[in-house]
C-alpha cells in the first residue's frame, strides 16, 4: 500500500515493534474436529454437561448456533448437531502443543487464555531472514499441519492493534498492519471491537459522534484522559502504536482468588444434594489452595437456580487458614442464609480471596497453637493419601449424598475418557492428543452414537 | 441569639468537638455543631450518634438562644478572621451573620429543635481518676485493638473496675495490652465495659495533664466528664473474651532489653520483611540478641543487641509491628521479654504495671 502524504499518518515506520497475536477459531470444536476427522464439515457443538453451548464450531456459527445458546434450542434449530462434552484434558494438551509452536520463532510468548497468546516478534526477522507477515504465516501453516488447528493471526506495533488484527479476518486470516497503516486500519474498526471498550465506554464515546476507533485516537491525549481516565489513555496509545502494555512471558503473578464451581448434570432441589455438592467445591478449592502454598482468608459462596439468578454470600474467617475443616463451619451458615427450599439449583461454586503464603502464620490468643497445627497437619495428610489413592477418597461426610442423584445423558464422560491406553487409569491419562482414527477396517465407535 | 466571642476561645472550643463531626453523614444535620448561648457561656455540642462531645466557652451573652452551623465551614471562617473580636447574631429563621472588623458573613444555619438532644446524666456508678494517668493507661494500650469488623467487642478498648483496680485492655486476636492502677471505689460499684476506639481517640486527644476526670455509667452509654468538656458514648455490646485466661502465669526466661535499641533494631530489620507477611525473627542466645528476617525474591536483614542473659537458647518470631506498638509507647529504659518456647505466647513488661502478651508466628 502506498502512503498518500495527505492520509497524515501516525508513523512513516513499518515495525518499530513486531507483537503478534494468535487466536485460534471455533477453539473447542475445533480440537474435537481434529481428535475425530469424521465430525469435519458437520456442524458442533461442545458443552453438553452444562445444557449450555460452550463452543460452536462454524458450520454451527452458519446455522445461527452461538455460545450462550441452551442446547434444547439448537437441538430444535439443527436436529443433526453434533452435541460433545467439553474434554478440557484433550484441549489443554492442544493448547500447550500450540504454544510451543510459537516457542520456536520467539522466547517471549504470553499464554493469554487456552487459546490465545501474544508473542514479542521484534528483531526476530534476521535470524528467520524474512518479514514478519511471514513469520506469521509460518506459524499458522504449522500449527495447521501438526495439529490440524485454523488459526487466526494479526501482527502489528501493540498487543491492541494485534489483537484486532487477528479478529479482523477470521477463520483462517493473517492481518498485518504495519505503523504507517494503523490511521487506514483503524477506520474499518467499530469502538466496540477495541480491546478494553466496554458497552458503556462505546456508549460514552457515541455521545460525542465517534464512531470508528479512528476517530478515537485523533482526539487528544487529555481527552481521552478526562473521558475514560488511565485505562483510557492506555488505549489511546496501544491504538496510536504506542507499547504501553509489553508481552511478558512470566508465569502468571499472585493469585487474587482460587474458585471452583461444578454445574449439576440435572438441576435439584435436594438441600442436602446441594450442600454435599457445595462443599465438595469447598474440598477441591482448599486442595488447589495447599498445591500453591496458600491460605485463604475470606470465602465466597455462589449458588445459581435453574434459570441462571444467583445469590452469593461473602465472610471472612477470624484468621487465613489452608485446614479445610476451619472453613466448614462458616460455609455451612453462609449455606443455611442462602439456600431457599423448593429451589431448583443447578451450579454451586465457591470462592477464596484474601490470600497470603501459608509459609507464615500468625497464630492467635484465644486458640491453641497446636490445634491448629493438628487441622493443618490433618489436610496435608488427606492430601497425600489422596494423592496416592484417588481424589477424594477421604473427605468430608458429606460426599454420601453426592450419589444419590439420578445420572442422565448428560453425565456422558468425555470421549478421551471412555478410550484409555494401556495403563492409564480414570485419574491418570497421557498428556498426548489420542485420535480417534480407524487404522485398519474396524471402526471405532462414534462419539455421535452415543 | 446574639453574642460577642474572643477568637482564640471559640477555636479552642470548636477543635475539641469538630473531629468528631462525620462530614459524610446520612442526616445532613449531624454534619453541624449546636451552638446554644445561656448566662455567659457558649455551649458547643456535636455528635455522630455514637460519640457525643460537649464543651463550654465564655462568651458575652446579649440575646440568649440556640441554632446549629456547619462545622467545616464555621470552623474555617472563624480562623481565618483577623480580628480577635467575634460578633455571632442568628435571626429566627437560624441564618447567622458573623462579624468582625469589615469582614461579614451570612451562614445558613438549621434549627436546633432538629438536632439530637443530649442524654441525660442519671448513672449509679460514678468513678474519678486523674486525667492524666486516664490518658496514659488509654495511650499504652489502645494500639492493641482490632480493625476487623467481624469482631466489634475487639474494636476499642475495656474498662474495667473490679479488685479496688482499674484496669484497661485492649486486644486483636493476636497481642494483647493491660495497664492496671489501684482505685478505691464502693465495692458494688464493680463494673466493666468496651469504649469504641474513635472515643478513646477523642480522650487521648482531649484530655489535660493536669484535673481529673469523672466516668459515670449510663444506659447503654458512658459519659466522661473533664474540665469543661463532656465526652458521652456508647459502649460496644457483647462479650469481651476472657482476657486473663491468655496471660501466661509462668515463664521459663525473663530477659531484661534496652527498650530503644529493641525499638531501632526491630525497625531496620523489619524494612526487608513482606508487608503482608511480615516476620522478624528473635535468637536470644549468650549475652547477644540477634533480630533477622528473610523474604523471598527481596532479601535479609541481621542485626544483634547486646543483652544480660546466659540461660538457654530461644529463637521466636514475631509480627514487626506488634513488636514496636508497645515499645513506641512506654517510657522506661529497659523492658523484661518473658519467653517460653517458638509456640508459646511472649510477654512484655516494663517497669511500670503493664503488661503485653504477644503471640508467636510460624515460619515454615
Amino acid at each position: 500500500m502506498k502512503i498518500n502524504p495527505d492520509d497524515n499518518p501516525l508513523t512513516l515506520e513499518l515495525f518499530p515493534t513486531a507483537i503478534l497475536h494468535v487466536d485460534a477459531d471455533a477453539f473447542f470444536t475445533s480440537v474435537e474436529q481434529a481428535v475425530h476427522p469424521r465430525l469435519k464439515g458437520r456442524p458442533v457443538v461442545s458443552g453438553k454437561e452444562r445444557g449450555i453451548i460452550a463452543c460452536a464450531s462454524y458450520e454451527a456459527k452458519a446455522l445461527g448456533i452461538h455460545r450462550g445458546v441452551s442446547l434444547w434450542e439448537a437441538k430444535k434449530r439443527c436436529p443433526d448437531l453434533v452435541v460433545l462434552p467439553s474434554d478440557y484434558e484433550t484441549y489443554s494438551v492442544y493448547s500447550k502443543r500450540m504454544f510451543d509452536i510459537l516457542r520456536r520463532y520467539t522466547p517471549v510468548v504470553e499464554e493469554y487464555s487456552i487459546d490465545e497468546a501474544f508473542a514479542d516478534l521484534s528483531g526476530m526477522r534476521r535470524i528467520f531472514r524474512c518479514s514478519y507477515e511471514k513469520i506469521a504465516r509460518r506459524m499458522q501453516s504449522e500449527i495447521q499441519q501438526e495439529l490440524d488447528l485454523s488459526v487466526s493471526v494479526g501482527v502489528s506495533l501493540t498487543k491492541s492493534l494485534a489483537k484486532l488484527g487477528s479478529d479482523f479476518r477470521k477463520p483462517h486470516g493473517i492481518t498485518a498492519v504495519a505503523g504507517c497503516h494503523i490511521h487506514l486500519f483503524l477506520q474499518r474498526i467499530q469502538l466496540d471491537e477495541v480491546w478494553g471498550f466496554g458497552p458503556n465506554s462505546v456508549n460514552l464515546l457515541r455521545k460525542y459522534g465517534l464512531r470508528t476507533a479512528a476517530d478515537f485516537i485523533q482526539q487528544p491525549e487529555i481527552w481521552a484522559r478526562k473521558m475514560l481516565g488511565k485505562p483510557g489513555v492506555d488505549i489511546w496509545n496501544e491504538l496510536r502504536g504506542t507499547c504501553v502494555q509489553p508481552v511478558t512471558n512470566e508465569t502468571k503473578h499472585a493469585r487474587l482468588s482460587i474458585g471452583k464451581s461444578k454445574t449439576f448434570t440435572t438441576p435439584s432441589a435436594e438441600r442436602d444434594f446441594v450442600h454435599a455438592k457445595l462443599l465438595r467445591n469447598l474440598e477441591s478449592a482448599f486442595i488447589k489452595l495447599r498445591r500453591h502454598q496458600l491460605q485463604a482468608r475470606e470465602i465466597t459462596i455462589v449458588l445459581r437456580e435453574k434459570n441462571y439468578r444467583q445469590d452469593a454470600l461473602t465472610s471472612r474467617l477470624n484468621r487465613p487458614t489452608s485446614a479445610t475443616h476451619e472453613a466448614v463451619t462458616l460455609v455451612n451458615q453462609l449455606f443455611a442464609q442462602l439456600y431457599r427450599p423448593d429451589t431448583l439449583y443447578r451450579t454451586t461454586q465457591i470462592v477464596l480471596s484474601s490470600l497470603s503464603p501459608a509459609s507464615t502464620r500468625q497464630y492467635e490468643l484465644f486458640e491453641d497453637p497446636l490445634c491448629i497445627e493438628k487441622c493443618l497437619h490433618a489436610s496435608e495428610l488427606i492430601d497425600e493419601i489422596n494423592h496416592r489413592f484417588g481424589k477424594h477418597k477421604i473427605g468430608l461426610g458429606t460426599a454420601l449424598f453426592l450419589d444419590q442423584h439420578p445420572e442422565t445423558d448428560r453425565d456422558a464422560p468425555a470421549w478421551r475418557k471412555q478410550h484409555l491406553l494401556l495403563g492409564e487409569t480414570a485419574r491418570k491419562r497421557l498428556a498426548i492428543p489420542r485420535l480417534d482414527i480407524a487404522l485398519s477396517d474396524g471402526p471405532t465407535p462414534s462419539p455421535t452414537d452415543g | 441569639m446574639r453574642i460577642k466571642l474572643e477568637k482564640a476561645l471559640i477555636l479552642d472550643g470548636l477543635q475539641k468537638v469538630q473531629s468528631i463531626v462525620n462530614q459524610r453523614t446520612t442526616l445532613p444535620i449531624l454534619s453541624n455543631i449546636l451552638f446554644r448561648a445561656e448566662g455567659d457561656e457558649l455551649t458547643l455540642y456535636a455528635t455522630d450518634i455514637e460519640v457525643s462531645v460537649r464543651t463550654r466557652v465564655k462568651a458575652e451573652v446579649h440575646e440568649s438562644g440556640g441554632t446549629t452551623l456547619p462545622a467545616r465551614r464555621i470552623g474555617s471562617i472563624f480562623k481565618e478572621l483577623s480580628d480577635q473580636e467575634i460578633e455571632l447574631f442568628v435571626d429566627e429563621k437560624d441564618i447567622a451573620t458573623i462579624q468582625s472588623g469589615t469582614a461579614v458573613f451570612k451562614i445558613v444555619g438549621i434549627s436546633e429543635e432538629d438536632f439530637p438532644s443530649m442524654p441525660e446524666l442519671q448513672g449509679e456508678r460514678i468513678y474519678t481518676l486523674d486525667q492524666a494517668v486516664f490518658r496514659e493507661m488509654l495511650q499504652k494500650t489502645i494500639y492493641a485493638s482490632s480493625m476487623d469488623e467481624t469482631r466489634m467487642i475487639l474494636n476499642g478498648v475495656l474498662v474495667s473496675f473490679k479488685d479496688e483496680k482499674i484496669t484497661v485492655v485492649a486486644t486483636d486476636g493476636r497481642r494483647l495490652a493491660l495497664v492496671e492502677q489501684e482505685l478505691e471505689f464502693p465495692q458494688e460499684n464493680e463494673y466493666e465495659f468496651v469504649i469504641p476506639t474513635k472515643t478513646v481517640n477523642e480522650l487521648v486527644r482531649t484530655l489535660d495533664d493536669k484535673g481529673q476526670i469523672k466516668i459515670q455509667i449510663l444506659e447503654k452509654q458512658v459519659a466522661f466528664e473533664f474540665g469543661n468538656m463532656l465526652i458521652i458514648s456508647k459502649v460496644i455490646e457483647g462479650n469481651y473474651p476472657n482476657f486473663r485466661q491468655v496471660i501466661p502465669s509462668q515463664c521459663e526466661v525473663r530477659i531484661p532489653v534496652e527498650r530503644e535499641s529493641l525499638l531501632t533494631a526491630v525497625k531496620r530489620v523489619a524494612l526487608i520483611a513482606k508487608e503482608q507477611e511480615s516476620t522478624v525473627r528473635l535468637s536470644f542466645g549468650k549475652h547477644l540478641l540477634e533480630i533477622s528476617t528473610e523474604a523471598q525474591d527481596i532479601g535479609e536483614a541481621h542485626e544483634t543487641i547486646p543483652i544480660k542473659y546466659d540461660g538457654k537458647e530461644i529463637n521466636v518470631a514475631f509480627n514487626p509491628d506488634f513488636l514496636m506498638d508497645p515499645l513506641r509507647n512506654l517510657q522506661s529504659d529497659e523492658v523484661f521479654m518473658e519467653l517460653t518456647d517458638d509456640l508459646s505466647p511472649g510477654v512484655m513488661k516494663s517497669n511500670v504495671p503493664f503488661i503485653y502478651v504477644i503471640m508467636p508466628m510460624r515460619i515454615t
